[in-house]
């Protein structure tokens, strides 16, 4: 007798091959279907940043939920908001910053070339090492390299593209670039015989070198020569000149940081006081926009609560314009440092506050923001149901709060025990085309299937069309058609699972309106949870169509319907689901078993995990592993019984549910049934193929590790009395 | 190996030449200030890994900690671009410091066969292997099914002008590790199975010390693991890379001391 550890086992089983479930992952990856968007707004994200925010959940990143503030506030973005909104991100909130820089080096690169002296060897670079050896200083920022292309164009226009004028230029240029990634090239000034504009051109390079080159005697040299540029009137770059004394400042304060900081503070104050007084200086407006953002960024490293502050209301108030997404991303990153300190409007609001807060908020501002929070919250118990409910009930389609609203009353109006006006609010929801999105629509059919006052409406809001599959970024990949299929959603699959009796779930499996890829799973999956439940008379009923999906279940169907005692219909429903690792009492949500119902699971999706009534919808490998690391089994079903069950049914549900979930692991209960009956029924003919069937369910199933033993004892039993039977030749081994 | 160096009289010329020997024999650093290659097996077995964040590592033991850090994230989209680490590191100098190479790809499979690409990102990537304290280069690549054949190409390319005796590492994905072989034979000194975030690749278990089927064998010398989450059983040899989500904070490293206690 050989004995296999149970990790040298697995790497064996691992080591089989891997079918994708998607055709671009690498495996493993499961890719559940995803039927409502957890973390954002559905696509396009345009149709979200104009205002069609579906049904605003509290698990969105903070930056949809900001957006949706807004909606709900009845603050619409602006246009420029809204471009600035798509500009950054998209539905999986990937920030991508437009990011000239490499374009524009490129660009000026192409310019360049075009004009002799020929180019240095190298291009410039946008980063320049640290001193450390390890990090680097984005230096040259593409907007630099925009201005110079644009001024070498007009340079050459005036002086000629061969003069000698417009080549020194160049020389300068160059020398200010080579600055990028180190060294300190400074260009010479011009003889004052020089032409004047070209003379203004060479301080402002004089003083770009400093800048670049980056020692703390460059910055105080091209603070002197940005402050004489801003002081003389004459020269083009004037204007432009006391915004660079600010960048400079900025600049020293991150070189004069101590290790401690990221900035030195005393730089940044002088920044702060000179970008106010650009800000206030009228003749400076051209560079108002730019002063401003950068002063945002002063702020957000000098005074960092106040400038979350600051941004929570400029976020809420608007009128950010093309600075929304910037203010955005610095308001999210802010806030993430300590979400629970701020305590203004929006702060408060992400957090969800207090029920008595909610509603003293919407109270005073009568803001439908504040109703969804108070909606989130109340019970029918509480003192202000009824104010709340009565406001959500005014709440008019027209508002961008209305879906929303809706999401929230419908579960307190069944709890109120008022179905009728839950599906009222459902009906009139689903009614609002426009407003509604993909997954509002998913949210809404869940209510629906759990409050169908009959059976047809009930089973036809069962599955749905997955609006993709889960990426290994977090993204999703769209669900196409034509192969993309129906599937039980995750409500949908929790609630056959747990709260049907079976001869509802048998209903649903038989019917006609049920899709054929979920009818060829279910029929089988019906016959084997009326057989484990010992009800005979409805497993006979479930066999054909069983049979029909699957034809191989038939000659153990057929000997399930001739047993005779309940011992033996338990034995023989074993056996029969013995030899079809797809087969299982439930059915599958989200990640549905992909491999074919007669072969193993390469990842363990085999039979089922902890228990049988499937309160997971994880899949079987997920499962195994989870589960032999002794990880507890899930609690009682939280979901309430469907509004079509009478209290008869759903007594036989809760004790149904409660007895398939008693049976444990796939690996514990159809070996333990086989060694029983073996020992009882040694005549049996069926018995030593059962036997090495049970070593194989412990060996591929998914256990929880305590199961291991039932292989043993299965082995012991097939080679002590069964020795010379195929079977026995076929089971060498047990494994711990 | 450092009490000894303490006793040495360097005044001696015999001193010296054992000093020479040991500096050089350790890696720590030669005449011209750069790191000496050194064999994989003479790195600490405790890796700090440093991501894009400001990081102070100052204060582990360069005795029984190295640090990997990001170095540099090439894109391959339409076009290749690298973009440097900006966030600040400081490290006692005597710590081995491993280079790390993030590579994202957001073209096809197919696009990733085009001729000379492999040869272009090895070009990136060898500045960072270039760099005077790398003493070992890892490259950080997702490879998707589709993107495999150009991930062999490019470990050949930097495998082959990869300083002499530099040692080549790899993250793996869990999965690559247990199920198909497909990394088996890659030029590289080890695959370190990311055993942290590893989504719905596989359940994490709410319990330290979980084990994973392991296969490959370039896997089994190393484990990824991260101070969020439960740590799978470690073996006693096993080099472990540790990654810390945001900056290894004084508190964070506090942690970390607490963890690894042997």
């Amino acid at each position: 007798m050989r004995r296999f550890p149970k990790a040298l086992i697995l790497s064996v089983l691992a080591a089989l091959a891997f079918l994708p479930r998607l055709g671009e992952t690498c495996g493993p990856f499961f890719n559940p279907a995803v039927f409502v968007r957890p973390h954002g707004p559905d696509e396009p994200l345009s149709d979200f940043a104009r205002g069609k925010i579906g049904v605003v959940l509290p698990t969105w990143y903070t930056a949809f939920r900001v957006v949706a503030y807004r909606y709900l506030e009845s603050k619409p973005l602006s246009a420029a908001e809204q471009q600035s909104l798509l500009e950054y991100y998209d539905v999986d909130r990937r920030i991508e910053p437009p990011e000239p820089t490499k374009s524009t080096v490129k660009g000026w690169d192409i310019i360049r070339s075009q004009y002799s002296p020929p180019p240095p060897p190298d291009a410039p670079q946008e980063f320049k090492p640290a001193p450390n050896g390890f990090d680097n200083i984005p230096n040259c920022l593409g907007p630099s390299f925009i201005t110079a292309a644009e001024t070498l164009q007009d340079r050459a226009r005036r002086f000629g593209a061969t003069s000698p004028e417009l080549q020194e230029w160049i020389r300068g240029q160059d020398a200010v670039f080579s600055n990028c990634s180190g060294g300190a090239n400074i260009p010479p000034e011009l003889p004052a015989t020089a032409n004047p504009l070209l003379r203004a051109d060479r301080a402002y390079q004089i003083a770009a070198a400093h800048f670049y080159a980056g020692t703390t005697k460059d910055y105080e040299t091209a603070l002197q020569d940005f402050e004489a540029i801003a002081a003389d009137k004459s020269s083009p770059w004037h204007t432009l000149a006391p915004y660079l004394v600010a960048r400079t400042l900025i600049r020293e304060a991150s070189a004069t940081a101590a290790e401690d900081q990221t900035h030195n503070p005393v730089y940044l104050a002088k920044a702060d006081v000179q970008l106010e007084a650009i800000l206030k200086d009228p003749a400076q407006k051209s560079m108002h926009d730019a002063a401003e953002s950068l002063l945002g960024l002063v702020r957000y490293y000098l005074h960092p609560e106040q400038r979350e502050a600051e941004l929570g209301k400029a976020l809420v108030e608007g009128g950010t314009g093309a600075h929304f997404a910037q203010d955005l991303i610095d308001y999210t990153w802010l806030r993430d440092r300590s979400p629970d300190q701020t305590n203004d409007d929006l702060s408060l609001w992400l957090r969800g506050g207090t029920l008595d807060g909610a509603i003293e908020k919407w109270r005073t501002t009568g803001s439908p923001a504040w109703l969804v929070a108070a909606l989130r919250q109340v019970h029918p118990g509480d003192r202000t149901f009824r104010e709340v409910m009565d406001a959500a009930a005014r709440v008019p389609p027209t508002s961008e709060a209305y879906l929303t609203v809706a999401y929230y009353r419908v579960p307190l109006a069944r709890e109120l025990g008022n179905d009728q006006l839950a599906r009222q609010i459902l009906k009139a929801a689903m009614g609002q085309t426009k407003a509604l999105t993909p997954s509002a629509a998913h949210l809404f059919q869940d209510e629906q299937m759990k409050l169908a006052p009959e059976f047809e409406t009930f089973e036809s809001h069962l599955w749905q069309h997955p609006l993709g599959y889960e990426d290994v970024d977090g993204g999703m990949e769209p669900c196409e058609k034509p192969n993309c299929q129906p599937l039980f959603s995750p409500a949908a699959a929790t609630l056959i699972n747990t709260r049907i009796p079976v001869d509802v779930f048998a209903r649903i499996a038989l019917s006609s309106a049920l899709p054929a890829n979920l009818h060829n799973r279910m029929a089988p999956s019906a016959w084997a949870r009326a057989a484990l439940l010992d009800q005979s008379n409805l497993a006979g009923q479930l066999s054909e169509a069983a049979v029909k999906a699957a034809p191989a279940l038939q000659p153990y169907l057929q000997q399930y319907a001739m047993a005779q005692t309940p011992e033996e219909r338990r034995f023989a429903a074993a056996f029969a689901i013995l030899h079809f690792p797809g087969l299982r009492p439930f059915v599958d949500g989200p990640l549905p078993r992909t491999t074919a119902f007669q072969k193993i699971d390469n990842y363990r999706d085999n039979w089922w995990c902890q228990d049988g009534g499937s309160l997971d919808e994880e899949n079987g490998f997920s499962n195994a592993i989870y589960y032999s690391q002794g990880n507890p089994a899930p609690g009682a079903p939280a979901t309430p019984f469907p509004a079509l069950l009478d209290a008869g049914e759903r007594q036989r549900a809760t004790a149904e549910w409660k007895r398939l979930s008693s049976y444990g692991t796939a690996g514990r209960y159809l070996p333990g049934t086989v060694i029983a009956w073996a020992k009882k029924h040694p005549e049996d003919a069926r018995v030593p193929e059962a036997l090495h069937l049970a070593v194989r369910a412990v060996h591929y199933g998914c256990g929880d590790g305590k199961d291991n033993l039932l292989g043993g004892e299965a082995f012991k039993i097939l080679h002590k009395n069964y020795p010379k039977s195929e079977w026995a030749k076929q089971t060498p081994y047990w494994f711990k | 190996m450092l009490h000894a160096i303490a006793k040495l009289d360097p005044s001696s010329k015999i001193g010296l030449a054992i000093l020479a020997l040991l500096v050089a024999a350790t890696g720590m650093g030669g005449p011209d200030g750069r790191t000496r290659p050194v064999g994989i097996a003479e790195f600490p077995r405790l890796t700090v890994w440093a991501w894009e964040n400001p990081e102070d590592l100052r204060a582990l033991d360069p005795q029984r900690y190295a640090v990997a850090y990001l170095d540099q994230t090439i894109s391959i989209a339409r076009q290749v671009s690298s973009r440097p680490r900006l966030q600040r590191l400081l490290v006692s100098p005597r710590t081995r410091i491993i280079a790390v190479v993030r590579i994202e790809a957001t073209t096809s499979g197919a696009a990733l066969s085009a001729p000379g690409l492999p040869a272009q990102v090895a070009g990136l990537i060898l500045h960072s292997a270039q760099k005077p304290r790398t003493a070992m280069l890892q490259i950080d690549f997702d490879a998707t099914r589709s993107e495999r054949p150009f991930f062999i190409d490019l470990l050949r390319e930097v495998r082959s002008k990869l300083p002499a005796g530099m040692p080549l590492s790899i993250t793996a994905l869990a999965s690559w590790c247990a199920d198909d072989d497909w990394i088996s034979g890659l030029p590289v000194d080890e695959a370190v199975p990311m055993f942290f975030r590893m989504g719905i690749d596989r359940r994490p278990s709410d319990l330290p010390g979980w084990t994973y089927p392991l296969r490959e064998p370039l896997c089994e010398s190393s484990a990824g693991v991260s101070t969020d989450e439960p740590w799978l059983a470690l073996g006693a040899d096993e080099r472990v890379y540790i990654f810390h989500p945001g900056s290894w904070t004084p508190a964070a490293l506090a942690s970390l001391k607490a963890m690894v206690q042997p």
